[in-house]
C-alpha cells in the first residue's frame, strides 16, 4: 500500500457513508471494491445493492480506523525514556512519597532508608532497560529473555523474596511496583500535555509494562512463601525423627505425629544408619505419639521394620494404646510377626531379656 | 573374568561379594557354592555384601535362591552387612527374603551361624567371637 493511500483515507471523515466522496480512493486502492461500488449504478435488485453498500461501508470504516495516523512507537518510548532519565530525581521523590503515603507501607519491616535505596536502584535499572530496549519488545515473547529486562526482573525478584521472608503480604509487595505508575503518569502528562492521543498510547504501554512487573512480583512472592513452607517442612521432618540409644545394642525410635511416605523414608534412613553406626541388634519402635494407625501407617511401619531386619536388627513395637489396639483390630490391621508391647518399659525389659541382661536392685530386699 | 572366591572356615563357607553381580557370575556362584556345600559338608554359608552399593530385583532373588538351595543341602545361610540404602531398595522392591537370615556384620553373622549349627567354638554359645 502506498503512503498517499493512507493519507487519502485519513482525509475522509470517520464513519462517513458517502460513497460518492469515497469512490476515488476506493477505485485507486481496491479495484474489486470499485466493482462493488459500480453495483450502485447498474440495475440490480435493491436488497443485493443494499447489502453490498453496507458491506463496503464497514470495510472502509475498518480501513480508515486502521490507517488513522497513530503516534509511532519510538515517539512514545522516547518520551517515557525522557521522563525516566531526565526527571529521575523527581520521579523517585514522587514515587517515594506515594509509597510512604500508601496504606500498605510497612515501616516496621523496612526502614525508609532501605526503601529509598531499593526504589533508587530499581528505578535506575528500569530507566536503563527502557532506554536500551526502546520499549519495543514488551508485548513480544522475547521480553522474557531480553538481557536488559533480565536485570530489572532479577532485582525485583530479590526485593520480593526478601519481603516475602520479612512477612509482607502479597499486595504490600506488589504495591512497590504498582505505586510507580502514578508518578510516571503525572510526569508523562506534564510532558505531553498537548497531545492527548499520544499520552494515552504512552500510558497504555507503561501500564502494560508495570502490570507485567507487578504480576512477576506477585508470582515471585508466592514462590518465596512456598520456599519458606518447604524449608520448614524439611526442618520439621528432621527434627521429629530422633533415634535414641537406650542401651548398648538397643535403639529407641520414638515416633510422633502422622506417618506418611515421605516421613517414613526419612525415619527409615535415620534408623538404618544409626543401626549401622552403633552396631545395634535391637530397635524399639515406640508409637505412643502416633495419633492414628491405619492400614497405610501399619504398612509404613512394617516396611521400616523389614529393612531393619535385613540389616540384622530385630524390632519391637511399643506404645500401642488401648484405643489404637481396638481400632487396629476393627480395621483388620496387624503387625504380623513383629513383637509388640504395650509400653516402652515392657519393650525395654524384653530387649534386656533377649540380650541376656538382668536388672536388679542394689539393695537386697530386707 | 571375575570369580567370587568361596572360603572355608571350620564348618562354614564364607563368600564376600565385592564385584558387580551379573547373570553369569550369579549362576557360576550358585553352581560352585552348591558343589562346595556338598563336598565340605558345610553347616552354614555366610554371604557378606557390605561392599555392594546397589541391588536390583535379580540380585535380591539370587540371594533368596541361594538360601533355599543351601537349606535343601542342609546348611543355613546368613547374609551379613546389608547397607541401609540396599535394605531400603530391597523393601521397596517388595522382596521380603523370608528364608534369608541377616546379620549386621560378618562377626555377628558367624556367631549366628555357630549358634544355629549348635556348635560353640571356644566360647559359651553366646554371640561373642572367641577370645
Amino acid at each position: 500500500m502506498r503512503p498517499e493511500d493512507a493519507d487519502d483515507l485519513q482525509s475522509l471523515p470517520p464513519g462517513s457513508l458517502d460513497l460518492g466522496a469515497m469512490s476515488p480512493v476506493i477505485f485507486r486502492y481496491k479495484p474489486d471494491w470499485g466493482r462493488m461500488t459500480a453495483l450502485n449504478t447498474i440495475n440490480t435488485n435493491s436488497s443485493t445493492k443494499k447489502f453490498c453498500i453496507t458491506r463496503l461501508a464497514l470495510e472502509i470504516q475498518a480501513l480508515i480506523h486502521h490507517h488513522r495516523k497513530k503516534p509511532t512507537m519510538p515517539q512514545i518510548n522516547s518520551k517515557t525514556v525522557e521522563v525516566l532519565t531526565q526527571r529521575t530525581k523527581d520521579v523517585l521523590e514522587d514515587w517515594l512519597r506515594a509509597q510512604l503515603a500508601s496504606a500498605t507501607l510497612r515501616l516496621d519491616l523496612v526502614s525508609e532508608n532501605e526503601l529509598r535505596k531499593q526504589s533508587h536502584d530499581f528505578l535506575t535499572l528500569f530507566a536503563t532497560a527502557c532506554e536500551a530496549s526502546k520499549l519495543q519488545d514488551i508485548n513480544t515473547p522475547q521480553w522474557d529473555e531480553a538481557p536488559h529486562w533480565k536485570e530489572v526482573r532479577e532485582y525485583l525478584s530479590s526485593i520480593t523474596f526478601s519481603r516475602a521472608r520479612q512477612g509482607f503480604s502479597s499486595s504490600e509487595t506488589a504495591t512497590f511496583v504498582l505505586s510507580l505508575k502514578q508518578p510516571l503518569f503525572s510526569h508523562l502528562r506534564q510532558l505531553m500535555n498537548s497531545n492527548s492521543e499520544e499520552l494515552i498510547e504512552t500510558m497504555w504501554t507503561v501500564t502494560v509494562l508495570i502490570d507485567k512487573l507487578a504480576l512477576l512480583s506477585t508470582e515471585n512472592y508466592q514462590q518465596g512463601r512456598e520456599e519458606i513452607i518447604r524449608r520448614q517442612q524439611q526442618e520439621l521432618l528432621e527434627l521429629s525423627t530422633p533415634v535414641v540409644k537406650a542401651w548398648d545394642g538397643v535403639l529407641i525410635l520414638p515416633l510422633i505425629g502422622t506417618l506418611d511416605s515421605a516421613r517414613t523414608q526419612i525415619i527409615m534412613e535415620n534408623l538404618l544408619q544409626t543401626i549401622l553406626d552403633s552396631g545395634s541388634a535391637l530397635a524399639i519402635v515406640d508409637i505412643t505419639g502416633v495419633t492414628t494407625v491405619d492400614t497405610l501407617v501399619a504398612q509404613h511401619l512394617l516396611k521400616t521394620i523389614a529393612a531393619a531386619k535385613l540389616m540384622g536388627a530385630d524390632c519391637i513395637i511399643s506404645g500401642i494404646r488401648p484405643q489404637i489396639a481396638q481400632t487396629m483390630v476393627h480395621l483388620g490391621v496387624g503387625f504380623g510377626e513383629v513383637a509388640t508391647k504395650a509400653s516402652l518399659a515392657d519393650a525395654l525389659a524384653e530387649s534386656f531379656k533377649r540380650l541376656g541382661l538382668t536388672v536388679g536392685s542394689l539393695q537386697a530386699p530386707a | 573374568m571375575d570369580t567370587i572366591p568361596i572360603l572355608q572356615l571350620d564348618d562354614f563357607l564364607l563368600i564376600s561379594i565385592q564385584v558387580e553381580m551379573h547373570d553369569r557370575l550369579a549362576l557360576q556362584l550358585q553352581d560352585e557354592l552348591t558343589e562346595r556345600v556338598v563336598k565340605t559338608k558345610a553347616k552354614g554359608v555366610l554371604i557378606d555384601i557390605s561392599s555392594v552399593e546397589t541391588v536390583d530385583s535379580f540380585m535380591g532373588r539370587m540371594l533368596g535362591n541361594i538360601a533355599l538351595m543351601t537349606q535343601l543341602l542342609g546348611a543355613e545361610t546368613v547374609v551379613a552387612g546389608i547397607r541401609p540404602a540396599v535394605a531400603i531398595t530391597i523393601v521397596e522392591l517388595g522382596l521380603s527374603l523370608p528364608n534369608v537370615r541377616t546379620a549386621l556384620n560378618v562377626n555377628s553373622g558367624m556367631a549366628m551361624l555357630r549358634q544355629l549349627a549348635g556348635t560353640s567354638v571356644g566360647g559359651n554359645g553366646h554371640e561373642r567371637q572367641p577370645e
